[in-house]
């Protein structure tokens, strides 16, 4: 989400976009590790995570595109989710995903990260 | 096939010729085509969709092919990058710098032992000190270039190969077989780490001919020195050492190409043309080399061997087992060469996946 008001130079717009995209980056693995957390006992498929991600980030992080699907294999092979093949009543065999042991001690460990740091910021940008 | 499928599949076709490098390309495809399917379902509930527009529509929601497969190829570059060393450190998968370093030193040493036991019994010193210091120089090269990083250069020629496949217009495979880059292909990173011995099974065969091959220098060695069989005739000499020098010599080479240039492909086509070499040896040797095993045996004159009908039927197809072991070493050589050259896609663009 970029609001500025005043336009960037070229350079500054690369920077910024540059810093953004490593920032959302960041952003989209804790969410999805978050929703794979919350349905952690029946599992959630991919399509059902795309939904979640678009309707509780309200739009801003758009899972239609199917590109965090990329993220989730990376997960994966990380071994932080697990996954199964479960029969779909509407089509192709969908991939559920559950957060491993590992999976859940990442998301902890990473969400109280986030915390910790977004903390520090505020503290630092907001009494200046 | 019904239209809206052929659209999903025209789609999904698109993703996966981008995602050619990844070994699990099926596997993303079958669950993208999962997720068409389920955002078709979920448009034609919502919007009351005929089934061909809401296949349609689902398409045009999802991310440009190259695009989506660039996000898998860019989370798979981090994961190489992260997984991959040299080839010298990691033949191919985990094996343990140690490991390899000790495998290494013992073929070594097996062919110093071989030049030494020439020496011992030629009394020729000339081929001991040869011998000696081409070893310890071969040793001392391999050893340096297990620590040599390529990384940095790997991590160029990532670059490189990335922004290729970004600004191509032309289709990933056309740009694998373009681009100059000689890195050898990944195997899918293995979910659990390999262990010692799982490793260290991908390089059995070579460790089994080398110790095959030094118990039968240390049966003759013994048999010899224990005055049992004269087994080194002036041929022997001769053919050991040329046997020696051409092993070393072969062996110094690889090694000096691999400190010097360090790539993956050539050092591996190199390893192939040393495979090929010993494999030639060992087909001449079966085929034209005058074995006098059995003469010598007999030259003996052993009573046991002499009044024993069924010892001598052996001894009288001693040469025949001589050729089948040199025959077996030079198979294993053979094999080891087409597992360089096939195995690992030393040359094959198509096997040269994870490459980015």
């Amino acid at each position: 989400m970029m609001n500025l008001k005043e336009p960037l130079t070229d350079d500054l717009t690369k920077w910024v976009a540059k810093e953004i995209n490593q920032l959302s980056g960041s952003t989209l693995r804790l969410a999805l590790l978050a929703i794979i957390k919350k349905h952690q006992s029946t599992g959630i498929y991919g399509y059902a995570i795309g939904e979640e991600l678009f309707s509780f980030t309200e739009g801003e992080l758009d899972g239609s595109k199917a590109t965090f699907y990329a993220i989730l294999r990376r997960l994966e092979k990380d071994q932080l989710v697990s996954s199964e093949l479960q029969v779909s009543p509407t089509g192709p065999a969908r991939k559920y995903y559950r957060l491993t042991p590992k999976g859940e001690r990442a998301y902890n460990a990473l969400w109280q990260n986030w915390i910790h740091y977004y903390g520090i910021l505020q503290r630092l940008i907001e009494n200046k | 096939m019904n239209k809206q499928l052929e659209t999903v599949e025209l789609y999904l076709e698109k993703v996966s010729m981008y995602l050619e490098p990844l070994s699990d390309k099926d596997q993303i495809i079958k669950e993208l085509r999962a997720h068409i399917w389920d955002q078709a379902n979920r448009l034609s509930e919502n919007k009351g969709l005929s089934i061909q527009a809401a296949f349609d529509q689902a398409i045009l929601l999802m991310e440009d092919p190259k695009t989506l497969a660039a996000k898998f190829l860019e989370e798979e570059s981090s994961d190489f990058a992260a997984e991959w060393k040299s080839p010298i450190q990691v033949p191919e998968t985990k094996v343990q710098n140690e490991q390899f370093l000790v495998l290494a030193i013992i073929g070594f040493a097996a062919v110093l032992l071989m030049a030494l036991t020439i020496q011992i019994i030629s009394n020729d010193l000339l081929v001991s000190i040869i011998a000696v210091i081409i070893g310890v120089l071969a040793i001392g090269m391999f050893t340096f270039g297990l620590y040599l990083s390529d990384e940095k250069l790997f991590q160029e020629q990532i670059k490189r190969f990335r922004e290729l496949f970004q600004k191509s217009e032309i289709s990933p495979q056309e740009t694998m077989k373009t681009s100059s880059i000689s890195f050898v292909q990944e195997k899918p990173v293995s979910v659990k780490e390999a262990g010692f011995w799982s490793a260290f099974g991908e390089h059995l065969g070579g460790f089994l001919g080398g110790i095959f091959i030094a118990f039968i220098i240390g049966v003759i060695f013994v048999l010899d020195t224990s005055n049992l069989l004269p087994l080194f005739n002036e041929n022997w000499y001769t053919i050991g050492a040329l046997a020696t020098y051409v092993a070393l010599g072969s062996g110094l080479v690889y090694c000096a190409f691999l400190v010097g240039f360090g790539r993956i492909r050539t050092t591996r086509l190199l390893s192939a043309a040393k495979n090929i070499i010993g494999f030639s040896c060992a087909a001449i040797l079966v085929w034209y080399y005058p074995f006098t095993l059995e003469l010598a045996i007999l030259a003996q004159n052993i009573p046991e061997v002499m009044s024993d009908p069924d010892l001598l039927l052996i001894v009288g197809k001693a040469d025949l087992f001589l050729r089948m072991i040199i025959g077996i070493s030079g198979i294993i050589s053979g094999i080891s060469a087409l597992y360089d050259m096939f195995k690992f896609g030393a040359w094959k663009p198509s096997d040269r996946k994870s490459l980015i």
